[in-house]
C-alpha cells in the first residue's frame, strides 16, 4: 500500500482506515457547508425586518442546513470514527466486506453531491423544512425539481448508509479477536453497534416515506394529496424514522464521551454492564416515542397520553447513563486535556438539552413550545451539544493514533473555550424565544424579538469562527507537530496497543488474544508466502507478508459514479441517465466478475457469539433481510392507514374482486412460490453436487421469477385501461406502489440470478457454488413472504 | 414578547401553563442543580494532583476492570418515576382542560381556516374577517341559564384551505395544527379586553407555527378582545 500512486490508494483503497479518512474529509466539508448556510440566515435574522436573504432563499437554506447536517455531516463524522476504530477495537484486521465498505463512502458522496447540485437545479432545492411536511412537500405546493433531487439524493445516501450497517453489524459480531467477548468492547464500539441497528431499522422506514413521496411528485399518486393520507400520514411515516433518527446522531458521540471519561480519570467506567442495556432499552424505546412530535395534531386524548408516557420513560435509561458517567470519575486522577474538556463539554451540555426534553415530553407544555425556537434550543443541546462536541471530542482523541503526531494542546484549550461560549450564546437564548415561530424569514421590531436574536447570532458567529482554530490546529499539526507515542492517553481499547498511524492489516504483532489481564499477540507465520488463504486460516500475518492486492478495488467508486449520474439524468435529462445506467451495468458486471475470480472476505477467527453458525454473507443477508421487514412493514402500515381514514372521508375502498382478478393474482402467487420451490431445490443439488440439478433449478427459478414480472406487467395494463391508474385513488396509489415496489425486488433478484447462474457454470465445485446460492435462497425467499402478505391484503381483503 | 413568566395571565388557559411550567422548571433546577453540583464537585475534587499516581485499576490496553453498583440504577429509576408520576399528573390535568371545552350553550364559535398567507375567520352568521380575530371578553354573568349573551367562551374549529399550518397564540398559549381535510378544536376565554392599538401584545398575537412557504413569517392576525356591547356591534355588522 506505501507503494502506491496517492490516486489509486485514495480513490480505490478498500481498507477502513482509508475509508475512514475519507469518510472524515468529507463529512468535515459538509460540515462547513451546511454551517456557512446557518450563517446566512443567522445573519438575516440578526435585525428585525432584514432583507438579506429573500423568504424561498431562506427556506431553502434552513431546510438544506438541517438535511446536511444531520445526513451528511453529524452521521458520517461517527461513520469516519468507526471506519477507523470499530475493526481495530474489534481486533480484527478489517471490515467483513472492504469493497462493500468503501461502496458505502462513495456513495455516500455522489448522494452528497447530488443533494448540493439541487440548489442548482432551476427553482432552487428543497424549501419545506428538513422535516419535509406533507402537502406541502408534494408538486402542487413545491413543483421545483430541486426538491425531487433532494429526496432522490437522501435514497441514494439510505443505501450508502443501509449498507454500512449491515457491514458494521457482521464485523463487529463475526470478526472479534479470541477472548474479546461482546462485554469487554469499549463503549464506542458498543455505541456503534446500536447506532447501526436503529439505523437498519429506522432507514428502511424514511425509504417507504421518500418512495411514497417520490411516487406522488413522479408518478402523480395520491399519497399526500388526498384526505385519507395527506397530512398524518406523513406524519407518522416521517417521524417513525426522525425519531430514532436522533439517537442515531447522539450515540456515537455520547458513547465515544463515556470511555474518554474513563480513560482520563484513569478509572474504569462506572457500571458499564447497567450503560449497555441502558443503551438498548434507549434504543428500543426510540422507536415508541414519534408521536410527541405530533401532540398539536388533533389525535386523541389517550394517544396523546400514551406518548407522553412513553417520552418521559426514554429519558430514564438515558439519566443512568448519564449518572454512570459522573460516577466513573469518582477515585479517579482527571486530566483535562483537549479530549477530555469536550467529552466533559458534551455531556454537560447534553444534560441541559435532556431537560429541557422533559419540558417537551409534556403534551400540555407542548402548546407553547410547538412550532417555536424553544425546540431549536432543544434540538441543538443534544445533537450538537451531545453529539457534535462528543465526536469533535473523538476527532482530538484520535488524532495522534491517525496521524502519530499530536495537535497543538493550547490551541485545542482555546478551541474549546471559545466553543462553549459561542455555543451557550448561540443556544442558550433559543429557549427564551418560546414565542417566537420556527422558520420565519423575517419578524417584525414590535415583537421584541430583536435583541436576543442579535445575541444568538453573534454566538453563531462565534462559534462557527471557533471551528477553524481546529481546522488550522489540525492539519497543521498532522504535517508539523511533534511526534505523538503510541498510546499518549493511557487508553484502553486494542487501537492504543498498535503503532501510530497502524499498520496496513492493523495489528503487526500477530492475533490479539484477550483475557481479563490484558492483550497478547499470537504470531502467524504465513506459509505461502503472502497469500491469504481462501479458508481464512491465516487471517494475520507479520508485516509484509500478505497481500495488498486484497485491499483496492475500482468498482466502488465507478458504481457510486454510475448511480449518482444516473439519478441526476432522472430529472435533468435522458443523456445522464442512459450515461449513468451503463456505468452502473458496467460496475455489476466488473464487480461479479471480480468476485468469480475469488476475493474472499475476511474470515472469522475469534469470538462470534451469538452467530457462531451463521457465515458472515449469511449473517449480512439476515440483517438486509431485517431492513427490508421495516420497509415493507411500514408500507403496509401506510396501506392500514389509508384504508382505516377510507369511511372517515367518504372514500369506499374497492371491494375485493371488484378492480382486482383474484384468479390471476393467485395464478402468479402460485408462480412465484412454486420459483422458491426450485430454489430449495438448487440449494439441495447443490450440496449433493449435482451440476445439472443446480444449474437447472436455477434456470427453472428465473424462467418462473420472469414469468412472474411478465404477467404482472399485463395485469399492469389491464387495470390501466380499465382506469385504474396511479392518481385515480389511495387504493390504486398503493396498489401500485406495493406491487412495484414488491416488483423492482423481483427484477433485482433475478439480476443476481444471472450472477448466480454465471457462477454455478464456472465454479468447480458445487459446495463454492452453494454458499451464493443459500445468500440469494434467503432473500428470494424474503421475496417470497412478502408477495404472501401482499396478495391477501390486495386481492382478498 | 417580554421575558418568560413575567407577561400577565390574560386567560386561564396561560395562567394554567404558567404554573405548570413553573413547577416543571422548579423539578428542572432541582434536578439538573444537583447532578450539575456533583459533576462539577467531582471534576474539582478528581482532577490530577501533581505527582499523584494513577490509581489501581486504572484501563490499560485490553483490560477494564469491572465496576460500580447496578443497584443506583434501580433508585434512579425509582426517583425519576416518582418525579415523572407528579409531573405527568398534572400535565394530564391541563391537557384535559385545554381539549375539552366546556359544554356551554353561550360559547362563541369561529371557524379557522389557514391559509397561503393568512387567517380566515368566519362566524356563526356567516360574517367572515381576515386577518383579524375578535371575540367577546369573559362576562360572568352570562351563565348557562341565560341566554342571547356571550360567556366569553372561544371554541375554534380550525382547518386550512391548502398546506399544513398551525394555529396559536401565544399570549393564550393555545395552539393546534391546521390540517388540509380535517377540523382540530381549540378553545379558550379571554379575562380582559385588549386591542393592539391600546396593548401591543395583541398585536399580531396570532401566529402560524408550522412552515407553510414563502409567507409563512407574514402569516398573523391580530387579536381583538371586546366588551360585550362592542362585541355584539361587530357581530351583527360584520365590521
Amino acid at each position: 500500500m506505501v507503494d502506491w500512486h496517492p490516486l489509486k490508494r485514495w480513490l480505490f483503497t478498500t481498507n477502513h482506515k482509508d475509508v475512514g479518512i475519507l469518510y472524515l474529509f468529507t463529512s468535515l466539508y459538509f460540515f462547513v457547508a451546511a454551517g456557512l448556510l446557518a450563517l446566512t440566515f443567522r445573519f438575516q435574522l440578526a435585525v428585525p425586518s432584514n432583507t438579506f436573504l429573500q423568504p424561498d432563499e431562506y427556506n431553502q437554506a434552513v431546510t438544506t442546513h438541517g438535511l446536511l447536517m444531520l445526513l451528511w455531516v453529524l452521521t458520517p463524522l461517527g461513520a469516519a470514527f468507526a471506519n477507523y476504530f470499530v475493526p481495530i477495537q474489534i481486533g480484527a484486521r478489517d471490515m467483513a466486506f472492504p469493497r462493500l465498505n468503501a461502496l458505502s463512502y462513495w456513495v455516500y458522496l455522489s448522494s452528497g453531491l447530488l443533494a448540493l447540485s439541487s440548489f442548482f437545479a432551476g427553482g432552487g432545492t428543497a424549501d419545506w423544512g428538513w422535516t419535509t411536511y406533507a402537502p406541502l412537500n408534494t408538486v402542487e405546493f413545491s413543483p421545483q425539481v430541486g426538491g425531487s433531487m433532494m429526496g432522490l439524493a437522501l435514497m441514494l445516501l439510505m443505501a450508502s448508509s443501509i449498507v454500512s450497517t449491515v457491514n458494521f453489524l457482521v464485523t463487529i459480531f463475526r470478526l472479534r479477536a479470541p477472548g474479546m467477548s461482546l462485554m469487554r468492547l469499549p463503549l464506542f464500539t458498543w455505541g456503534w453497534i446500536f447506532t447501526s441497528l436503529l439505523m437498519l431499522w429506522a432507514f428502511p422506514s424514511f425509504v417507504s416515506a421518500l418512495s411514497l413521496l417520490i411516487a406522488d411528485r413522479a408518478f402523480g399518486t395520491v399519497f399526500f394529496t388526498s384526505p385519507q393520507g395527506g397530512s398524518l400520514l406523513w406524519d407518522h411515516m416521517f417521524w417513525f424514522f426522525g425519531h430514532p433518527e436522533v439517537y442515531v446522531l447522539l450515540l456515537p458521540g455520547f458513547a465515544i464521551a463515556g470511555d474518554l471519561f474513563s480513560t482520563f480519570s484513569r478509572r474504569p467506567l462506572y457500571a458499564k454492564k447497567i450503560i449497555i442495556p441502558c443503551f438498548a432499552i434507549a434504543s428500543i424505546l426510540s422507536f415508541t416515542v414519534w408521536a410527541h412530535h405530533m401532540f398539536m395534531t388533533g389525535i386523541s386524548q389517550s394517544l396523546l397520553e400514551a406518548f407522553n408516557i412513553t417520552t418521559e420513560l426514554i429519558s430514564i435509561p438515558f439519566a443512568i447513563i448519564v449518572l454512570a458517567y459522573i460516577l466513573t470519575l469518582r477515585g479517579g486522577s482527571i486530566r483535562f486535556t483537549t479530549p477530555m474538556l469536550f467529552a466533559v463539554g458534551s455531556l454537560g451540555l447534553f444534560i441541559i438539552g435532556g431537560v429541557t426534553g422533559v419540558f417537551n415530553s409534556s403534551v400540555a407544555l407542548d402548546t407553547a413550545f410547538r412550532g417555536t425556537f424553544w425546540v431549536v434550543g432543544h434540538f441543538h443541546y443534544t445533537i450538537v451539544g451531545g453529539g457534535l462536541t462528543g465526536l469533535f471530542a473523538g476527532l482530538y482523541y484520535w488524532f495522534p493514533k491517525m496521524t502519530g503526531r499530536m495537535y497543538n494542546e493550547r490551541l485545542g484549550k482555546i478551541h474549546f473555550a471559545i466553543y462553549m461560549i459561542g455555543f451557550n450564546l448561540l443556544y442558550f437564548p433559543m429557549h427564551l424565544l418560546y414565542d417566537m415561530p420556527r422558520r420565519i424569514f423575517t419578524y417584525d421590531a414590535s415583537t421584541g424579538w430583536g435583541s436576543l436574536n442579535l445575541l444568538i447570532t453573534i454566538g453563531g458567529f462565534t462559534f462557527g469562527i471557533s471551528q477553524l482554530i481546529m481546522f488550522a490546529n489540525l492539519l497543521w499539526s498532522a504535517r508539523r507537530g511533534p511526534q505523538a507515542s503510541q498510546d499518549p492517553w493511557g487508553g484502553y481499547s486494542l487501537e492504543w496497543g498498535v503503532p501510530s498511524p497502524p499498520p496496513e492489516f492493523n495489528f503487526p504483532e500477530g492475533v490479539p488474544i484477550v483475557s481479563a489481564t490484558g492483550v497478547t499477540y499470537r504470531p502467524v507465520a504465513a506459509a505461502n508466502g503472502g497469500h491469504a488463504m481462501a479458508n481464512g486460516g491465516h487471517a494475520y500475518a507479520g508485516h509484509g507478508a500478505e497481500s495488498s492486492e486484497e485491499h483496492w478495488s475500482r468498482w466502488p467508486i465507478v458504481t457510486a459514479a454510475g448511480a449518482g449520474i444516473a439519478l441526476w439524468g432522472v430529472l435533468m435529462g435522458l443523456p445522464a441517465l442512459i450515461l449513468g445506467t451503463a456505468i452502473l451495468a458496467v460496475s455489476f458486471v466488473g464487480w461479479g466478475y471480480e468476485s468469480l475470480r475469488g476475493r474472499e472476505t475476511i474470515e472469522a477467527v475469534g469470538e462470534k457469539w451469538p452467530f457462531d453458525r451463521l457465515e458472515n454473507l449469511s449473517l449480512g443477508m439476515w440483517l438486509f433481510i431485517f431492513g427490508e421487514i421495516a420497509f415493507f412493514g411500514t408500507l403496509f402500515g401506510a396501506y392500514v392507514f389509508l384504508r382505516m381514514n377510507s369511511p372517515l372521508s367518504g372514500f369506499a375502498w374497492p371491494q375485493p374482486g371488484s378492480v382486482h382478478n383474484i384468479f390471476w393474482g393467485g395464478f402468479n402467487t402460485i408462480i412465484l412460490l412454486t420459483s422458491g420451490l426450485t430454489m430449495v431445490f438448487a440449494l439441495m443439488f447443490a450440496r449433493q453436487g449435482s451440476y445439472r440439478g443446480l444449474q437447472g433449478s436455477l434456470v427453472a427459478t428465473f424462467a418462473l421469477g420472469a414469468f412472474f414480472i411478465v404477467n404482472k406487467a399485463f395485469e399492469w395494463r389491464d387495470l390501466f385501461a380499465s382506469g385504474f391508474t396511479f392518481s385515480t385513488n389511495p387504493a390504486s396509489s398503493i396498489y401500485y406502489v406495493l406491487t412495484g415496489v414488491h416488483g423492482a425486488h423481483v427484477v433485482a433478484g433475478l439480476t443476481a440470478l444471472t450472477y448466480l447462474m454465471v457462477k454455478a457454470l464456472k465454479a468447480r465445485s458445487t459446495t463454492e457454488a452453494g454458499a451464493s446460492v443459500e445468500i440469494f435462497g434467503i432473500y428470494w425467499g424474503m421475496v417470497d413472504a412478502v408477495w404472501v402478505f401482499l396478495f391477501p391484503l390486495l386481492y382478498l381483503l | 414578547m417580554g421575558l418568560p413568566g413575567l407577561v400577565p395571565a390574560l386567560a386561564p388557559s396561560a395562567q394554567q401553563w404558567q404554573s405548570l411550567f413553573t413547577l416543571y422548571i422548579i423539578a428542572a433546577v432541582i434536578v439538573a442543580g444537583a447532578v450539575f453540583v456533583m459533576f462539577f464537585y467531582f471534576l474539582a475534587k478528581y482532577r490530577k494532583k501533581p505527582g499523584a499516581p494513577d490509581p489501581k485499576d486504572a484501563p490499560r490496553v485490553g483490560v477494564m476492570a469491572d465496576r460500580g453498583n447496578p443497584a443506583l440504577a434501580a433508585i434512579l429509576t425509582a426517583l425519576l418515576v416518582s418525579l415523572f408520576f407528579g409531573l405527568t399528573l398534572n400535565t394530564f390535568a391541563l391537557n384535559a382542560y385545554l381539549q375539552n371545552p366546556p359544554n356551554d350553550p353561550n360559547a362563541l364559535y369561529v371557524d379557522v381556516i389557514g391559509f397561503q398567507w393568512g387567517w380566515r375567520f368566519v362566524y356563526a352568521n356567516g360574517n367572515e374577517v381576515i386577518g383579524t380575530l375578535k371575540v367577546p371578553v369573559a362576562n360572568s354573568t352570562c351563565t348557562s341559564a341565560v341566554r342571547g349573551c356571550w360567556s366569553g367562551t372561544v371554541i375554534l374549529n380550525i382547518t386550512s384551505a391548502d398546506v399544513f399550518h398551525s394555529f396559536g397564540i401565544s399570549l393564550f398559549k393555545i395552539k393546534r395544527d391546521a390540517i388540509p381535510g380535517r377540523v382540530n378544536q381549540a378553545w379558550f376565554i379571554a379575562n380582559t379586553v385588549g386591542i393592539p392599538a391600546t396593548e401591543p401584545e395583541y398585536f399580531e398575537a396570532v401566529r402560524c407555527y408550522e412552515l407553510c412557504g414563502t409567507g409563512h413569517a407574514l402569516m398573523f392576525a391580530d387579536l381583538w378582545v371586546l366588551s360585550p356591547d362592542n362585541f355584539l356591534s361587530f357581530y351583527t355588522t360584520g365590521v
